[in-house]
């Protein structure tokens, strides 16, 4: 035998071994082989970025056409809403598929499965919370409910049919894609996608509404009412509205008293309190500030992990009667504001019914979802923003670990907590199981679902259960909402719009509402619960049950109905001919009996647009679609209009005109922005210094108020500051208050503190932008941030840049703590109905932060961003059925047959 | 002569036919066994043209060009993808570049250069292990004869 040849043949297999170990050992997430190779590796990033010219999905037993236009907004004809379902399912999720798949495991608790533990456990902690707060888990049991009532109910058929059919076209392309043409993200995580289910679709539905629904300042309230007393907490966190706050609905006549709603009307219970359970005194305010406490770092965990996705759920909406325009018709602009991040938490489409020639509407979608949320059709448009209405209680719950302490109509009695135990599976590690107990408050026989114990941490064992269970509106099993985002796009008028609502149960959402014939309203529906159990709303503080943790023994704060759906407050044609909201207080506690809520955004985005109409009005300027772009692009800020001049006015009895130069340049650039002269007076643009000086003050002076309170009563990051509102009030009316005294002596008072903040902010600013003031633009602490899936790829974000705005203003910017703006208009949408009436084939302004197409690879990545961020709008191209789509637009054909 | 003996006498030969014949097929394997997005059947498809050309270093070029173009095909046909944009390919060579701080069109190199290494490993081994089992089979021949010369003797 040849040596020479046995030796050439070791050294080619030990190659062999070599090579094929160096192309399989994981490198960046995975082998450099599965990387490299043109099909299935990285390459496959390219897929599904672009369109063909034309594209057949055929056997799918769903039949339908799809023009996409130059932005890739698809227009979808068909003759069936299951087609439309399936399409949409299809086309979503060639857009978005990672994106949907990812937010639908991260909801459903599954994030560790995939990703492992995380950091920090953090992947595990988030599937603790999801599963917590269970949006599977209801949404499964809405979803056996709704099977059941479509045998039925007819319309209850079309929604699972429509659902089934969505769940098949998301499924269609993931058949398409496997094994090898996988979206680029799977390939780097080495994962395959799971197909879709109708609950996947639910749970989504049911995180919203939660996201929507829940906060938890009832336990801020609590902390401080045991600290300070309820009557303080009253004080600076009032139950009304200030004087110079506008409501979402003014001077709401409500129903005859004598009628069903009376809110005064109470169930006949007599209670027996039991031994065991903490009369609602001193005593029982201590425990429950105690647990509050306890359960803090969960609820904060709640808002990294997840409000992160959802902070400050506001927005804005208003319309605008004909008699206000200049084209004698409504018009009607809305600007959810959500978390701005690419791709986009909407998807646009538009969808004709060609069986129906009346069916035909266009508005934005959440991805995973079937049904458009806002929109608009051939007759009418809505929009709506959160009501922020207090529909999340936190009860007070005694129990044993097995059973707990529950007081019905008559006697008290030991009911068995419900256990379930949740198993998370982990990559690369054994399941962790976690185990809930949920209590039941159904003295209302609504109210038959479960309310789970918060633990006071996230280990899972029974140890580190808290007292406190958790009950809001969003875990009802009720299908209200789906009923109507399926009728609300099919709506011709203002009864099909009223019709459609009243079933919507949650999350609170101020609908806004216009149509052809020139009817306006606005209506925050929601289900509102009732708490007079004991034949009032009051407890025996006179204070409203549900601004504080409730007891959940003794059956006092028990949920007793829900306000009747006339008594809800809203307008239809209101006397001052146009309707505005921005999550602000519902309505003036003196004119309504039901009490709604305390923790409402502030005031300012809805006295800002009330105030740019009433101008309009008095100067006897008609309104157009030009000005309506202006006002959602408004960054006045009303808060710089109240504290600058007393700020000003501060300075000027204090120092005189002896100051040193660097305070001197900072009132002297101050004083400019006050001047009225002045057309940039107290707008937050970026190329400006005054709101960097502003805004940075204006946090000192809120800290140096109140934190020295804070810190005396124990109290750190447990309970937030009062809002700027309640600042706004002590600065202008009672400058001596209390709160202005820092360190006991005479004399500080609001003045004092408004020029020490000012002072500690020149400090800052200089250290961190340097000592020219000019130079200390708003663009440079001020930042957009727009990241590409929750910055799961930085190289994929889009480039940061200075910007406009403030959290006061109507085209809102709020930023974190780095300075980075990442909440925002998520859409900005305004309809012109006189274009409606005339059949224009552009009857609306539309526009997204992102563009159609999640792929970074896309023309279609940010195409509509661009219109965005350029205060523009591209046009919602609206033809009414399909030989009205002028073919030279049609970028791309898709057939479903 | 029978069939199967003039295909093994053909088989032993060691000429530029083989290399063609092996190149080609391991072009064509290759363009096939690649839709099933594994990269190491390119290991196959290379393995079959080696064990035909047997030459250990024709067998080297032949799997280094047969994949670097089976690759490199792959490659071409990415530019189609583009549709409404024929700038996707550019595009996403560009955004990959952003990514790994490695510009796009060396990355693509760099992909065909590992192909045609995936390719030589598998042509090479083949190639060798042909040789071994000639010579095995072979040197069983030569034995035979031997025995029976001996036993005419």
């Amino acid at each position: 035998m040849n040596k020479k040849l046995l030796a050439k043949e070791a050294g080619s297999v030990t190659s062999l071994i070599l090579i094929i170990l160096v192309l399989t050992i994981p490198f960046l997430g995975i082998g450099l082989g599965d990387l490299l190779n043109p099909v299935g590796g990285v390459w496959n990033g390219m897929l599904y970025a672009e369109y063909p010219e034309v594209m057949v999905i055929d056997q799918s037993g769903y039949s339908g056409v799809v023009y996409r236009d130059e932005l890739a907004i698809p227009h979808i004809f068909t003759a069936r809403s299951v087609d439309l379902g399936y399409i949409v399912g299809y086309l979503q999720a060639y857009d978005r598929l990672f994106s949907i798949d990812m937010q639908r495991r991260q909801i459903s608790g599954w994030l560790s499965e995939i990703l492992g533990a995380g950091t920090n456990n953090a992947n595990l902690e988030s599937d603790k919370l999801m599963r917590l707060f269970g949006f599977r888990r209801l949404a499964t049991e809405l979803w056996n409910q709704m099977l059941i009532e479509a045998k039925t109910d007819p319309e209850m058929k079309e929604i699972v049919d429509v659902f089934i059919a969505y769940s098949a076209g998301v499924n269609r392309f993931i058949a398409d894609c496997l094994p090898n043409k996988l979206p680029l993200e799977y390939v780097y995580l080495g994962l395959q996608p799971i197909n879709w289910h109708p609950i996947d679709t639910l749970t989504l539905a049911k995180y919203m509404s939660f996201a929507l629904c829940y906060n938890d300042v009832d336990l801020d309230m609590t902390i401080l009412a045991e600290k300070f007393g309820k009557n303080v907490t009253v004080e600076l966190v009032p139950n009304g509205p200030y004087d110079f706050e506008d409501v979402v609905i003014p001077n709401f006549t409500h129903p005859d008293n004598t009628t069903d709603g009376n809110p005064y009307q109470s169930l006949d219970l007599s209670l027996e309190l039991d031994s065991k359970s903490l009369n609602d005194d001193g005593s029982f305010l201590t425990a429950a500030a105690e647990q509050a406490i306890a359960i803090k770092s969960i609820t904060n965990k709640f808002d990294e992990t997840l409000k992160n996705m959802i902070t400050d759920g506001c927005s804005n909406n208003w319309v605008v009667n004909g008699s206000l325009t200049d084209t004698g018709y409504p018009i009607l602009c809305g600007d959810p504001h959500l978390p701005l991040m690419v791709p986009s938490i909407w998807w646009c489409m538009h969808a004709v019914n060609t069986s129906n020639p009346e069916e035909s509407f266009y508005g934005v979608s959440f991805p995973g979802t079937p049904i458009i949320q806002i929109g608009f059709n051939q007759k009418v448009a809505w929009s709506a923003t959160v009501t922020a209405v207090d529909v999340t209680d936190f009860y007070y719950e005694i129990h044993n670990g097995t059973h707990y302490l529950w007081n019905n109509s008559y006697t008290a009695e030991w009911r068995p907590l419900n256990k379930t135990t949740e198993i998370i599976n982990v990559k690369n590690s054994a399941p962790v199981s976690f185990d809930l107990l949920c209590t039941k408050h159904d003295l209302n026989e609504m109210d038959d679902f479960w309310c789970p114990i918060i633990p006071s941490d996230l280990s899972g064992d029974f140890h580190s259960l808290t007292n406190i269970s958790i009950k809001s509106t969003y875990m009802m099993p009720n299908s209200g909402i789906l009923k109507f985002f399926m009728k609300m796009p099919r709506a011709q008028n203002v009864t099909d719009y009223l019709n459609a609502l009243e079933p919507y149960a949650y999350p609170g959402q101020n609908f806004i509402f216009a149509d052809i014939a020139g009817n306006i309203a606005l209506y925050p529906k929601a289900f509102y619960p009732i708490r007079n159990a004991t034949g009032t709303q009051f407890d025996d503080d006179n204070n409203y049950r549900g601004r504080y943790i409730m007891n959940g023994s003794t059956g006092k704060d028990e949920w007793t109905g829900y306000i009747p759906f006339e008594w809800i407050p809203h307008k239809v044609n209101p006397d001052q001919m146009y309707l505005a909201s921005a999550n602000q207080r519902t309505v003036n506690t003196t004119e309504y009996p039901y009490y709604m809520g305390y923790a409402f955004e502030e005031g300012y985005r809805g006295m800002r647009i009330n105030m740019l109409i009433r101008e309009k009005i008095s100067a006897a300027e008609k309104i157009s679609v030009e000005d309506m772009k202006d006002f959602q692009h408004d960054v006045y800020d009303i808060a710089a209009s109240v504290f600058i001049p007393e700020l000003l006015d501060a300075a000027e009895q204090f120092y005189g005109g002896l100051t040193t130069n660097l305070l001197n340049d900072t009132l002297e650039e101050l004083i400019w922005w006050n001047n009225s002269a002045n057309s940039m007076q107290y707008q937050m643009f970026r190329n400006l210094s005054a709101p960097t000086i502003f805004d940075h003050w204006l946090n000192d002076y809120q800290n140096l108020t109140f934190s020295n309170e804070w810190i005396d009563n124990g109290i750190y990051g447990e309970a937030r500051y009062p809002q700027t509102m309640c600042l706004q009030n002590l600065t202008i009316n009672d400058k001596s208050s209390k709160w202005f005294n820092l360190t006991g002596n005479a004399g500080e008072n609001a003045t004092y503190i408004m020029l020490k903040a000012l002072n500690e902010t020149i400090e800052d600013l200089t250290k961190e932008l340097g000592n020219i003031v000019s130079q200390w633009n708003w663009s440079r602490v001020h930042i957009m941030k727009i990241e590409y899936l929750q910055g799961f790829m930085p190289a994929f974000d889009y480039p940061t840049y200075g910007c406009d705005g403030s959290r006061r203003t109507l085209n809102v910017a709020g930023q974190n703590s780095k300075g980075e703006v990442k909440n925002g208009p998520s859409e900005r949408m305004i309809v012109d109905f006189a274009k409606l009436v005339s059949g224009d084939l552009y009857p609306a302004l539309l526009t997204i932060p992102s563009g159609q197409n999640g792929n970074p690879a896309s023309s279609h990545y940010s195409d509509i961003f661009q219109y965005w961020k350029n205060y523009d709008y591209p046009q919602s191209l609206f033809p009414r059925n399909i030989s009205a789509y002028p073919t030279n637009l049609i970028y791309s054909r898709v057939y479903f047959s | 002569m029978n069939k199967l003996a003039r295909i093994k006498e053909w088989y032993l030969k060691d000429d530029w036919w083989h290399f063609i014949i092996g190149l080609t097929l391991i072009y064509m394997l290759g363009l096939i066994l690649e839709l099933t997005g594994l990269w190491w059947t390119m290991i196959i498809a290379a393995a079959i043209g080696g064990a035909i050309i047997k030459h250990g270093g024709k067998a080297i070029i032949a799997g280094f060009v047969g994949v670097f173009f089976v690759w490199g095909s792959y490659f071409l046909s990415f530019l189609s993808l583009g549709y409404s944009n024929p700038f996707l390919f550019i595009n996403f060579l560009n955004l990959i570049g952003s990514v790994i701080g490695i510009n796009g069109g060396v990355l693509i190199f760099i992909s065909l250069l590992i192909g045609g290494l995936v390719g030589v490993i598998g042509s090479v081994n083949a190639a060798y292990l042909a040789q071994i089992i000639i010579k095995i089979t072979l040197k069983e021949e030569i034995e035979t004869k031997k025995s029976l010369s001996i036993k005419t003797k």
